[in-house]
C-alpha cells in the first residue's frame, strides 16, 4: 500500500513539473517576439543573443535569426551550414556573426530568418530546384553549388545594382567564375568560395615539377629507386575526377557532354581524349610509382603519408596546405611546394575548381536587394571575402582580394591564383552524376588491373547514354 | 461511475467500443501511414524514371532494364549473398560461443560473466557509420594503418585489406560479424537459459561428454531459437549498407557493393529515384520471402 502511494505521489510530482515546466513564461521581454517563424528557439538564441543597448531596436544575432527583433520587413537565408553560425568551426561562427551584426546594425527594421539545413545540402538544392520550377516558394537567399548553378539560373534575380553600389567589378571575378555568375549580360550571383588542384612536391628532392604525365613518371621512378612512393593521389569517388581525371581529359581539349547536355565523352575524339586519360592510372600503377593503396585514400587523406616523410609527390586541393600545415607546422614549407597539374601533351594547362554561390531568387524588389547586400557584407566586399576566405581556408574568387595582408604573403597562394585562371568546373548536366559514377568505376577498374579499358569505356557510355535517353 | 457513463454513451459510440477493428484501427492508421505508404510509393517509383530535381517524370519498365542489364549487376547480387551468408554464418557460430561460454560461466559462478555479457553487447550500441570508421583505421594501408603496423613488426605486409578486390570482402565481412554477434548472442542466451536442468543432468548421469552434449542436447533444444536468429540475421544483413559506407563505399571497383548499398547510390549520389528505387523494390522481394519463411516458422515452433 505505501509503495503504491509513494509511486502515485511519483508520478503526480513528475506530470506536475513537466506540466509546470511547459507553463514557464517566455523570458520577460516586452519586446519579445510572439508571432510568426522569427526566433522559436529561445534556448539557443539565448546563448548566443547580443543585444545591441545602444539601439531602440534591439538586434539579434543567432545562428537562426539576425537583425532586428519584430522586423517590419523579413526574408529567408538558407547558407551552406559550415558556411553559417551553425558551423562547428569557432573562428567561422565569430566571423559570420560579427558581419551579420554589422549588416543588421546598417538596416533596422529588417529581420533575417536562417534556414536551418542538414549537412546534406544537394538534397537541399534539389527540393529547390523542384519547388523554383513549380513556381513555389524557395528561400529568398540561398547557396547553390557552383557547378549546378547554370540549373538556377533562370530563376536568379540580377543584383548588378548592388554590386555597383558596393564598388565590386565583375571583371575582379576570374574568368571560369564570370562564365557561370554572367552567363549573358546580368549577374545573378556571388561566388564567394572557391578552391584549386594541383600537384604538391617534395622541393628539397624535385628541383623541377613535372609539367607531362610522362615527365611526372620518370620523376616517380627515380624517387621509387631512392625508397620513396612516387606518386599518390584519391582513386575513388569524385576525388579522383576532379583530381586527376578531368583536368587530364579537358587539357586535351574533351567534353564530357554536349551543349544540350547529351553525353558525348566516349564518342569520336573524346573517346580518345578520355582513353589517354584512363591510361594515366595505369601507368602510374602498373610502373609501381603509385601503390593500389590510393583506392582507400580520400580527399584529405595524404597526412600519413606526407609526415612520414616517404612521399614524394601528391595530387590534392590547395586545403591541404592548411591541412598539412597543422600537422608538420613549418616543416611542411621548407619541404613542400605546389605546381601546375601535369598534363598528357606539353603545353596543355588546366585544373579544375568549386566553390559556392549566393543567390537571390525573391522577386520581391526590397528584398532582392537586401539579400544581395547580406551576401555582399558576409562574404563578398573586400573586407568579407578577405576576412571569410581567410577563417575558412578558402582562396578568394576576385582577383583583387589576393593582394590583401591575409593571402599576398603567402607562398603557396601565388601559385593557387595562377592555376585559379585555368580552372574549369564540373558540368550542370542533369546526366553528370550517372556520368561521374561511370567514370568513378573505370579508375577503379584500372587501379586494381584490368586490360579491356576500351571495352568497359564503351560498354559504360552507353550505359550513360541509355539513362540519357530514358530520362527524355 | 463507469456504469453511468457507459449508460450515457450513444449506441452507436458502444458499439464502436466493444468491436475489435476499432480498438485496431489506430494501429492500422499508424501501419498504413509509416509502414505500407512509404512501401507502395518505392514500389511506385521504381516503375517510373523520376529523378531529384526535376518534376516531370513518366511510367516506364526502364529502371529495372536499367538494373538488370547493368554490367555490375549479376556481381553485385554475388556480392550481396557471399556477405549475407558468410556473416549470418559466423554472427551465429560466434554469437553461440560466447552465449554458451557466458552461460557456462555463469553455471560455474565465474567472475566476469557479466562484465563479458556487457562489453559484447556494446558493439549493438555502435552506429554502423561509427563500426566502419573504426574498421577502416584498423585496416589502414598506409604508414599509419594499425593492423598492417602490428604486422610488419613481425616482416609481413602491408597487407591490402581494403583495396584488394578479395580481401576487402573478406574485410567487410569480418567487421558485420563483429557488428552482429552480440545480437545473437543475447536470443542465444536466452534460448540456453530455457533448457532444463535436469535434462543435462539426466545426461551427466547417463556418462555424455561435453561435445556430446553441447550437440545432441543443447543445439538441438534451442535449434528453434538458432532458426530464428539466422532468419533475423539474414534479413538484417541483406538491408546492411552504412558500415560498408564509410569503410569501403562498396569498393575497390565495387568489389564490396551490396544491393542495400547500391540502392543508396542510385538514389542519394546519382540522383535516380526510379533506378534506386527499383533496386530497393528487389531487396523488399528478398526480405518478404524471408519474412513467409521466419512466419512459418514461427507457426512451428509455437506448434
Amino acid at each position: 500500500m505505501k509503495r503504491n502511494v509513494g509511486t502515485l505521489v511519483f508520478c503526480f510530482a513528475l506530470i506536475a513539473s513537466l506540466l509546470v515546466g511547459c507553463a514557464q513564461p517566455k523570458k520577460s521581454n516586452d519586446n519579445q517576439q510572439t508571432t510568426g517563424n522569427q526566433v522559436d528557439d529561445d534556448t539557443k538564441d539565448n546563448d548566443s543573443q547580443e543585444n545591441n543597448q545602444d539601439n531602440k531596436a534591439e538586434i539579434v544575432i543567432t545562428p537562426t535569426y539576425i537583425g532586428t527583433k519584430n522586423a517590419d520587413i523579413v526574408f529567408t537565408w538558407q547558407p551552406v551550414p559550415a558556411h553559417s553560425m551553425f558551423s562547428t568551426n569557432q573562428a567561422r561562427v565569430d566571423f559570420i556573426k560579427g558581419k551579420c551584426k554589422e549588416w543588421a546594425e546598417r538596416n533596422p527594421g529588417v529581420g533575417v530568418e536562417i534556414i536551418e539545413t542538414t549537412t546534406n545540402m544537394n538534397e537541399a538544392m534539389a527540393k529547390n530546384l523542384i519547388q523554383l520550377a513549380s513556381g513555389a516558394e524557395v528561400p529568398d537567399l540561398t547557396a547553390i553549388d557552383s557547378f549546378i548553378f547554370k540549373r538556377f539560373a533562370p530563376y536568379a534575380q540580377p543584383i548588378d545594382d548592388i554590386l555597383s553600389e558596393r564598388a565590386i567589378d565583375v571583371n575582379d571575378f576570374f574568368p571560369f567564375i564570370q562564365e557561370q555568375i554572367k552567363p549573358e549580360d546580368k549577374t545573378l550571383g556571388i561566388w564567394y568560395t572557391t578552391d584549386v588542384r594541383t600537384l604538391y612536391y617534395r622541393k628539397d628532392l624535385i628541383e623541377t615539377p613535372p609539367t607531362t604525365v610522362t615527365e611526372m613518371l620518370e620523376v616517380g621512378k627515380k624517387m621509387k629507386e631512392q625508397g620513396l612512393t612516387g606518386l599518390v593521389y584519391a582513386a575513388t569517388r569524385e576525388t579522383t575526377l576532379t583530381d586527376v581525371l578531368l583536368p587530364l581529359f579537358w587539357g586535351q581539349g574533351g567534353n564530357l557532354v554536349d551543349e544540350a547536355g547529351k553525353p558525348v565523352f566516349g564518342e569520336g575524339e573524346n573517346r580518345e581524349y578520355m582513353l589517354n586519360a584512363l591510361k594515366f592510372y595505369s601507368d602510374t600503377i602498373q610502373s609501381g610509382v603509385t601503390p593500389e593503396r590510393v583506392l582507400s585514400i580520400a580527399e584529405t587523406g595524404f597526412s600519413s603519408d606526407v609526415a612520414s616523410g616517404t612521399l614524394a609527390m601528391y595530387y590534392a586541393g590547395n586545403w591541404d596546405v592548411k591541412n598539412q600545415r597543422g600537422v608538420m607546422g613549418d616543416q611542411f614549407d621548407e619541404k613542400w611546394d605546389v605546381a601546375s597539374l601535369p598534363m598528357v601533351n606539353s603545353g596543355d594547362r588546366q585544373t579544375t575548381a568549386g566553390g559556392w554561390i549566393s543567390t537571390v531568387f525573391s522577386k520581391d524588389e526590397q528584398i532582392r536587394k537586401l539579400a544581395a547586400d547580406l551576401a555582399i557584407t558576409v562574404y563578398g566586399d573586400d573586407v568579407g571575402m578577405e576576412g571569410w576566405c581567410s577563417v575558412g581556408g578558402y582562396l578568394p574568387t576576385r582577383k583583387s582580394i589576393y593582394e590583401s595582408a591575409s593571402f599576398k604573403d603567402d607562398p603557396f597562394i601565388k601559385t593557387f591564383k595562377d592555376e585559379l585562371n585555368y580552372a574549369r568546373i564540373r558540368p550542370a548536366a542533369e546526366i553528370y552524376p550517372e556520368v561521374s559514377a561511370s567514370l568513378q568505376d573505370m579508375v577503379e577498374e584500372l587501379v586494381i588491373g584490368t586490360d579491356n579499358i576500351e571495352g568497359i569505356l564503351d560498354q559504360s557510355y552507353q550505359e550513360v547514354l541509355s539513362e540519357y535517353e530514358s530520362l527524355k | 461511475m463507469t456504469l453511468t457513463k457507459q449508460k450515457n454513451q450513444l449506441p452507436v459510440f458502444k458499439k464502436m467500443s466493444t468491436q475489435p477493428w476499432s480498438l485496431l484501427a489506430p494501429l492500422l492508421i499508424v501501419l498504413l501511414g509509416l509502414f505500407l505508404y512509404p512501401i507502395i510509393e518505392v514500389i511506385r517509383y521504381s516503375f517510373t524514371n523520376l529523378r531529384f530535381g526535376r518534376i516531370e517524370y513518366a511510367y516506364t519498365l526502364h529502371s529495372f532494364k536499367s538494373v538488370f542489364t547493368d554490367r555490375n549487376f549479376l556481381d553485385m547480387v554475388r556480392i550481396t549473398f557471399t556477405f549475407v551468408i558468410f556473416s549470418v554464418t559466423f554472427q551465429l557460430i560466434n554469437g553461440f560461443i560466447v552465449a554458451f561460454a557466458i552461460y557456462i560461466g555463469e553455471k560455474l559462478k565465474l567472475k566476469g560473466s557479466v562484465f563479458v555479457r556487457t562489453s559484447v553487447i556494446i558493439s549493438m550500441a555502435i552506429p554502423g557509420i561509427i563500426i566502419g570508421v573504426i574498421w577502416r583505421m584498423m585496416l589502414d594501408e598506409s604508414p599509419t594503418g594499425i593492423l598492417n603496423y602490428y604486422l610488419s613488426l613481425f616482416g609481413f605486409g602491408p597487407v591490402r585489406f581494403l583495396t584488394d578486390p578479395k580481401i576487402a570482402l573478406i574485410s567487410v565481412i569480418i567487421a558485420n560479424i563483429w557488428r552482429g554477434t552480440a545480437n545473437n548472442m543475447i536470443l542465444l542466451y536466452a534460448g540456453l537459459k530455457t533448457i532444463p536442468e535436469s535434462i543435462l543432468e539426466a545426461a551427466d548421469v547417463d556418462g555424455a561428454g561435453s561435445f556430446r552434449k553441447v550437440f545432441s542436447i543443447i543445439i538441438p533444444s534451442i535449434s528453434p531459437v538458432l532458426m530464428i536468429c539466422g532468419l533475423l540475421s539474414i534479413i538484417g544483413t541483406f538491408n546492411t549498407f552504412d558500415m560498408i559506407m564509410s569503410l569501403t563505399g562498396g569498393g575497390p571497383a565495387g568489389a564490396t557493393e551490396v544491393l542495400a548499398l547500391s540502392s543508396y547510390k542510385e538514389i542519394f549520389v546519382n540522383y535516380s529515384l526510379g533506378k534506386g528505387s527499383a533496386i530497393a523494390a528487389i531487396i523488399l522481394l528478398i526480405n518478404i520471402i524471408m519474412a513467409m519463411i521466419y512466419f512459418n516458422m514461427n507457426k512451428k515452433v509455437e506448434v
